[in-house]
């Protein structure tokens, strides 16, 4: 572990080097980013201006979905973007070979190779956003509320790393999964609004069970916001206790991850079967 | 400190149908071609040597040298490193193994060699006094300095090739896997990563265990060779071995004063003539045939200004072993 | 510059392979363009039907065609050759095209159409998907014609904005950042996140509510207001909105029409101009620095 963090370091104070070198790529990239969510930022606050409650929620609410998943989303992308190459390059041109000759993890290897600093844009105005919708709700903050937030953190970031890493893993079979990557990674658009505007028992099912994007955001932040009743109806099955709900979304994240895992395991011995 | 035995390798890839219909039946099909391209391969290499192993393009160089350092697992017979599987041990002798393909580089694209180094230091756990040590030697050697602050994207291929090299040591391997480290590179950098390999083997007994289609490379740094053909070993020996066992063609040629006349005659038999008007070159077996009567024999027909006896060189050899094969 | 079309005509079936062997990538768009649609869909659905399926002037189903018809004319008018022109740039082919009998923005333009007729086959099931969502309601033969040719200036003008992207490369070392930047820049400023017709309508309401309490009204709406006239002064509603508010009767009256089409016209001049001079200079950088 501590060698992880002692290269990651290394990697990092590079990285910070070639940012300050190209300040204005970074720039572009961050208000690129930026861009996009206050677009979908403005569409919110123009239609508010009209009308009171879309699907049941308040601005204020929308904007702590909308925040909350920016925050997760955010953190994702800085440190876990590397293994975009995998699914893209790695494979195809033969460099993934390199990760197999070192006395370190593959996985870790990938992580520690690469921080993308795009995501903090995505970060700060996320965070922004759901710190003033958080006070504006007048939700309470003690120790217990941060705890859980910071479990629900975790189990959004374990899903994002389980989904990532077995699209990956597809590479081992197709020489390249970027496509694939793309969309599975796509889906989480859905999950900037609350799950309750779609009005789909299917979609609203795909997002909490197939690729359960809604486990990100609105599982936990409507797990703030509502009893258990709202919050059974909501999902369209009965919670029977708010305690279990972060449960099963631990035990959902876990399987993602052990999924991830498992593929990638498997389609590494694949690969070092073939040499392809 | 490398066993193989009976290493077999299969590729099995599924067979091609042509046209649009086609590609829907391979899509489905079951049915595989299979490619063996290590077949039966036993070997057995001791600490401190320097293995050339040679053959043409697709005989199975680069699968053997992927199976030795764990990144392709056998479909039968063992690879041992160290005493146990390759592939099985990869990332524990992967702390062990320096691995250097000309084609790749190991090194980041975007950090300088400087970094990229840094980093390798810290992957492989190098005590900062060794690598201290170890870097001074480099940049004597292969006169890193010129380059070392400048992003590996922007190295010529000669100065990544010596960066590279460079990287794949630090950790002082035991082995040193070299997969045709001097391709495309000109002579005088050639000349340097030769030194180089032969220091490493010589003063820190490092195993070189190298791929090359350059012969020069064989002669200057193998001290054994090895010659794989379509799978299967063809050849196991030291260089001396090799000529004994090839390289039985002798050649004597000679230099001549003035174009001669009528052809030669009375050369005994298995002898070769080849003659331009100011060049005359004979070719004989070894065995049976003495040079000081050849060369008695020209005098008397033709002017000579001067002449030489020579040795087949390896190239001369490996070719006539590729053009059999 | 077209003195002889058959020379380029070969570009266009390349292109159409090209797509194909692509088609995983295009499928790939496909769904990413469905699960915007899905997203857009259900959020106007909710919003509108909090307000009773109306927002001023605008119905639900107005609303929908408006989304799913921009994501079609999207597709249509999308264009390749801005990432084609900056690699050629890059790798410093661009010389290699400059010898060839025949102008490269010609060569260009053929494989923009090429690349055009393989999306076409790819919008298929995207349609058929649109058709079962959105209510399609009849309209007026002059409004169709009125679409087709508000379409013909956006796909000329978007092909001129990319090839211009496309010189960027010249000046730029990694442009990776100023396509996303474009791309964002465009959905914000096109109408792609909300129609303006929609944004001003809900600027100029009058309003019982203020989504952020410490932004009074005038000032609220003045932002709405203000980024919709932003957003005028670029070339981007041009790029987007136009002919998708056109079909669908947002833009009725005809001067409001005739308003938008000189304006889309205007951005093509101007464009071609820009394009037409940073096209020189770069050709000048080629054959005086060698690329």
């Amino acid at each position: 572990m501590r060698r992880f963090f002692s290269i990651y370091a290394a990697f990092l104070s590079q990285q910070v080097k070639a940012l300050v070198e190209y300040k204005l790529d970074f720039l572009i990239g961050v208000i690129a980013l930026s861009i996009q969510q206050i677009g979908s930022f403005l569409v919110l606050f123009a239609v508010f201006t009209q009308i009171k409650a879309v699907g049941g929620w308040s601005f204020d609410e929308m904007l702590l979905f909308y925040g909350w998943s920016q925050v997760v989303r955010g953190i994702d992308h800085i440190y876990n973007d590397n293994i975009w190459l995998v699914g893209w390059w790695r494979i195809r041109d033969g460099s993934f070979t390199h990760y197999l000759l070192r006395p370190i993890g593959i996985i870790q290897h990938i992580i520690m190779e690469r921080v993308q600093f795009d995501g903090f844009g995505e970060l700060l105005v996320g965070f922004l956003l759901f710190a003033y919708a958080w006070l504006r709700l007048g939700l309470a903050l003690g120790p217990a509320e941060l705890g859980m937030l910071l479990v629900f953190l975790v189990c959004g970031l374990a899903l994002y790393f389980g989904i990532k890493l077995a699209a990956a893993a597809v590479a081992f079979w197709t020489v390249s999964s970027g496509e694939l990557m793309q969309v599975a990674y796509e889906v989480n658009s859905f999950t900037k609004y609350p799950l309750d505007i779609y009005k789909n028992v299917w979609l609203k099912n795909f997002l909490l069970f197939v690729l359960p994007f809604a486990v990100v955001s609105y599982v936990p932040m409507a797990w703030f916001l509502r009893d258990t009743a709202a919050l059974s109806a909501a999902l369209g099955f009965d919670v029977v206790s708010k305690t279990w709900v972060p449960v099963g979304m631990a035990l959902l994240s876990a399987a993602f991850v052990g999924f991830g895992f498992v593929l990638f395991r498997i389609g590494l011995r694949r690969y070092t079967g073939t040499g392809t | 400190m490398i066993e193989l035995e009976h290493l077999t390798k299969e590729f099995r890839t599924p067979k091609k149908h042509e046209g649009l219909g086609g590609a829907f039946k391979t899509l489905f099909s079951r049915e595989y071609t299979v490619k063996r391209a290590v077949d039966d391969l036993s070997l057995s290499i001791a600490g401190g040597e320097s293995i050339g192993f040679i053959g043409v393009n697709g005989a199975g160089k680069s699968t053997t040298i992927k199976m030795m350092t764990g990144i392709l697992h056998p479909t039968s017979g063992q690879c041992r490193v160290f005493g146990a599987e390759a592939h099985k041990n990869r990332q524990k002798n992967a702390q062990n193994i320096g691995v250097v393909f000309g084609q790749r580089t190991q090194l980041w694209w975007d950090l300088p060699v400087s970094e990229s180094l840094g980093i390798l230091r810290r992957l492989y756990q190098v005590p900062q006094a060794r690598f201290d040590e170890n870097l001074a030697w480099f940049k004597k050697i292969l006169e890193l300095d010129e380059f070392y602050l400048t992003p590996v994207r922007n190295l010529s291929l000669g100065q990544r090739m010596r960066a590279d090299f460079a990287a794949s040591l630090l950790h002082d391997p035991k082995i040193l896997f070299l997969d045709e480290p001097t391709i495309g590179l000109d002579l005088v950098v050639k000349e340097r990563l030769r030194e180089a390999i032969k220091d490493v083997n010589k003063n820190r007994g490092t195993t070189i265990f190298l791929t090359t289609h350059d012969l020069g490379d064989i002669e200057q740094i193998c001290g054994r060779i090895i010659v794989i053909d379509d799978g299967k070993q063809a050849f196991d020996g030291s260089q001396n071995d090799l000529r004994d066992r090839y390289g039985r063609i002798r050649r004597i040629s000679f230099d001549l004063g003035r174009p001669g006349g009528a052809p030669l005659t009375g050369l005994p038999e298995g002898v070769t003539a080849e003659e331009t008007p100011d060049r005359l070159v004979l070719r004989f077996p070894r065995e049976g045939i003495r040079s000081g009567d050849l060369i008695a024999r020209v005098v008397q027909e033709r002017e000579v200004k001067d002449l030489a006896i020579e040795d087949p060189d390896i190239a001369d050899i490996v070719k006539e072993i590729y053009q059999h094969s | 510059m077209f003195a002889r079309l058959d020379r380029y005509l070969g570009f266009i079936p390349l292109n159409i392979q090209v797509m194909w062997t692509y088609r995983v990538r295009v499928l790939i768009f496909m769904i990413n363009d469905l699960v915007l649609l899905l997203i857009q869909y259900f959020l106007w659905s909710a919003v509108f039907g909090g307000n009773g399926g109306t927002l001023g002037t605008i119905s639900l189903g107005q609303y929908l065609s408006y989304v799913a018809l921009g994501m079609i004319f999207g597709r249509l008018t999308a264009c390749g050759i801005d990432g084609n022109v900056g690699g050629t740039i890059k790798d410093g082919a661009i010389a290699m095209h400059l010898v060839r009998p025949y102008s490269f923005f010609g060569e260009q333009v053929a494989q923009q159409v090429g690349f055009t007729v393989g999306n076409l086959l790819a919008l298929v099931p995207f349609v058929v998907i649109v058709a079962f969502l959105v209510p399609i309601a009849s309209v007026s033969l002059t409004t169709v014609a009125l679409t087709v040719l508000s379409l013909a200036l956006t796909y000329v003008l978007a092909l001129l904005v990319a090839f211009l992207l496309g010189l960027v490369a010249f000046w730029i070392t990694n442009y990776w950042g100023l396509f996303l930047f474009k791309d964002q820049a465009i959905a914000l400023f096109s109408g792609q996140v909300i129609a303006f017709n929609l944004l001003f309508q809900l600027a100029n309401a009058p309003s019982g509510n203020f989504p952020v309490p410490f932004l009074p009204e005038e000032l609220t709406k003045g932002l709405l207001t203000g980024l919709g006239y932003v957003a005028y002064a670029t070339p981007f509603p041009s790029l987007y909105y136009v002919p998708s508010a056109i079909a669908t009767g947002m833009l009725s009256t005809p001067t409001e029409i005739a308003w938008h089409l000189g304006m889309q016209a205007f951005w093509v001049l101007a464009m071609a101009l820009v394009v037409w001079l940073t096209w020189g200079r770069a050709l000048k950088r080629v054959t005086i620095q060698g690329g």
